[in-house]
């Protein structure tokens, strides 16, 4: 069974003059040890759902079922102990600025009633993990924002959590510092096991360190899958929209137009690469056998989880046609997919 | 200089003295505890609080609203019935107590509300995600993060206080404000008048002083 399953989950937010709808029957299920992704435009129902997870808020419709357990079924202190097993960072931190940063740490601890010496202890742990060891005494206020979030990972990790959820927590950082943060989830992900649900709009996180991603549009999941499979063939027009921008390319429509524009006397092929093949010299090989004078007019690789995924187009003369049919089969021999534009 | 100085009794004006500030902070610490509570019940009632209770929010806000709106020296006479029972005279710094906390509880109260919603919503939803209770809420985010607040507001309420005192002494209850009325302006003592006010001025910078001084030294914002 699944550590964590949303089933059909809806919410809708009483307003005036019409009711919102956030949720429209979200289901999915993130296995013990993964870091699963949620990226969506803005409004989609990201932090809605996140906090559906830990109940924050209650759902409108559906269930939330924790390592077997319906968290509707909980009484509420059962369902406060609940949450003391799920961490959780936020995109402002939300760090305690009354307390010292080892207060900020020990606070979970307190509400869960550990003994004095172990928080101090636990405490010691945390700040060396998260690498901030000589600021125990110092208030959030003198950190950055980057150490802030440290503070708040440190925070979210005191109780021996199964669960982290993370809600925007690098949006507010800068993309060196989005770097520091994503590697030390990713640590504490192998490191200790932890299941992480991560909320961004940034594909680039979901690109880093996630398993598994979901993407959200207007309440709903659109796609769903394995990272690498959905960079290398995302369906819905929406993910293609988040890949193309990671990959820095252009939506493939606006692409294919501009190309074809450039290219009149030409035939274009799109090559597909995904997974492990693109470590081996394929197209050399390939051009090396074939007749047919194919010249690479745009390219477009990065790695997903470690792998190579990505595209190349080629374009063939027109006039020199002849060995693009065998030029074609050797690559999908290859394992290479092959999509003809033009 | 010296004729000026003698027309003050100093054992009086000291006695006066005494009286202002028993009866200010007295009933400082009375209105800082109830305040608190009441403040505490409208913050968890309203809206969109963490007990949104319609029922008691809405009573205690219009009693909260109520109490504001009546001048001060009007309520002390209202409650002249029931000073008598709870202190069993209506005369003297001890009958003036009953009025000036039911005047400064309000206030305190609103003041306290206030100052517990400008505390960040995040930082009390990080707590509840760590499975915080209400209590926990209370103690460990919103006291120790409204604290500034609260401090200015326990300041601007004494001072409030120390002006009240002035005006219940113009109605028996001793204490400066009955020294600078009775003697200072019934017995045109202008000697008096001009001390007693000097010494009730010093009296609410030194709070707001103080005020400040603490708020600022715990604020590590
Ligand atoms: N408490 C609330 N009351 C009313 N409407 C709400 C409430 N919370 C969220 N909404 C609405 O629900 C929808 C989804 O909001 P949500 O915050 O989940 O989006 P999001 O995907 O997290 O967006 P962002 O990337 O901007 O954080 C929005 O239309 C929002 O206005
Ligand atoms: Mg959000």
């Amino acid at each position: 069974m699944s550590l964590i399953q949303l089933e059909s989950i809806t919410k809708t937010f009483k307003a005036k003059p019409v009711n919102i709808e956030a949720l429209r029957g979200v289901s999915i299920q993130v296995e013990a040890g993964q870091i699963y992704g949620i990226v969506g435009y803005s409004g989609a129902g990201k932090s809605t759902l996140i906090r559906i997870i830990n109940q924050l808020e209650t759902q409108s419709s559906g269930a939330v079922i924790l390592n077997g357990v319906n968290l509707s079924s909980l009484s509420k202190p059962q369902l406060r102990k609940k949450r003391q097993k799920i961490g959780m960072i936020f995109q402002h931190f939300n760090l305690l600025w009354s307390r010292t940063i080892a207060k900020n740490i020990e606070l979970p601890m307190e509400i869960a009633g550990v003994a004095r010496e172990i928080r101090k202890k636990k405490v010691r742990e945390l700040i060396d993990l998260v690498g901030l060891s000589g600021r125990e005494k110092d208030y959030p206020s003198t950190l950055s924002g980057g150490q802030k979030q440290r503070v708040g990972i440190a925070r979210a990790l005191a109780n021996q959590p199964d669960i982290l959820l993370c809600d925007e927590a690098t949006s507010a950082l800068d993309p060196k510092t989005t770097v520091s943060i994503l590697e030390l989830l990713q640590k504490i992900n192998q490191e200790l096991g932890l299941t992480i649900i991560l909320i961004t709009h940034q594909m680039e996180v979901i690109q880093k360190i996630c398993h598994r991603v979901a993407i959200m549009s207007d309440g709903q999941i659109v796609e769903e899958g394995e990272v690498s499979e959905v960079f290398s063939t995302p369906k819905h027009s929406i993910t293609k929209g988040f890949v193309a921008g990671v990959m820095g390319v252009e939506v493939e429509e606006e692409l294919k137009e501009r190309l074809l524009s450039l290219y009149p006397d030409a035939h274009l092929l799109k090559l597909n690469f995904a997974g492990a093949i693109t470590d081996e010299p394929i197209l050399a090989n390939v051009i090396q056998k074939s007749k047919a004078k194919a010249s690479i007019i745009h390219a477009s690789i990065t790695h997903v989880s470690g792998k190579p995924i990505g595209f190349l187009i080629v374009a063939i003369d027109k006039k020199h046609a002849s060995g693009q049919k065998e030029f074609v089969s050797l690559l999908k021999k290859e394992g290479v997919k092959v999509e003809v534009i033009s | 200089m010296s004729e000026l100085w003698a027309a003050i009794d100093w054992t009086q004006m000291a006695e006066a003295l005494k009286q202002t500030l028993y009866m200010s902070f007295v009933s400082l610490f009375y209105a800082v505890i109830g305040g608190t509570l009441v403040g505490i019940a409208l913050y968890l009632t309203q809206p969109k609080g963490l007990h949104p209770n319609a029922v008691i929010y809405r009573i205690l806000d219009i009693w909260v609203n109520l109490f504001r709106s009546i001048p001060f020296i009007i309520l002390m006479i209202i409650m002249f019935p029931l000073t008598k029972i709870l202190v069993g005279s209506i005369l003297g710094m001890k009958a003036a107590i009953p009025a000036l906390v039911l005047s400064a509880v309000p206030f305190f109260a609103r003041l306290t509300m206030i100052a517990f919603n400008e505390v960040d919503k995040g930082t009390i939803e990080a707590v509840l995600s760590m499975g915080a209770s209400t209590f926990d809420v209370l103690w460990k985010v919103l006291l120790p993060e409204a604290a500034p607040a609260l401090v200015s507001a326990i300041a601007v309420t004494g001072i409030n206080l120390v002006g009240y005192t002035s005006m219940a002494g113009a109605i028996g209850s001793g204490g400066l404000g009955n020294l600078a009325y009775l003697y200072g302006f019934a017995r045109r003592n202008n000697v008096i008048l001009f001390f007693s006010t000097a010494v009730i001025v010093l009296i609410v910078f030194l709070i707001q002083f103080v005020g400040d001084f603490v708020s600022r030294l715990i604020d590590k914002r």
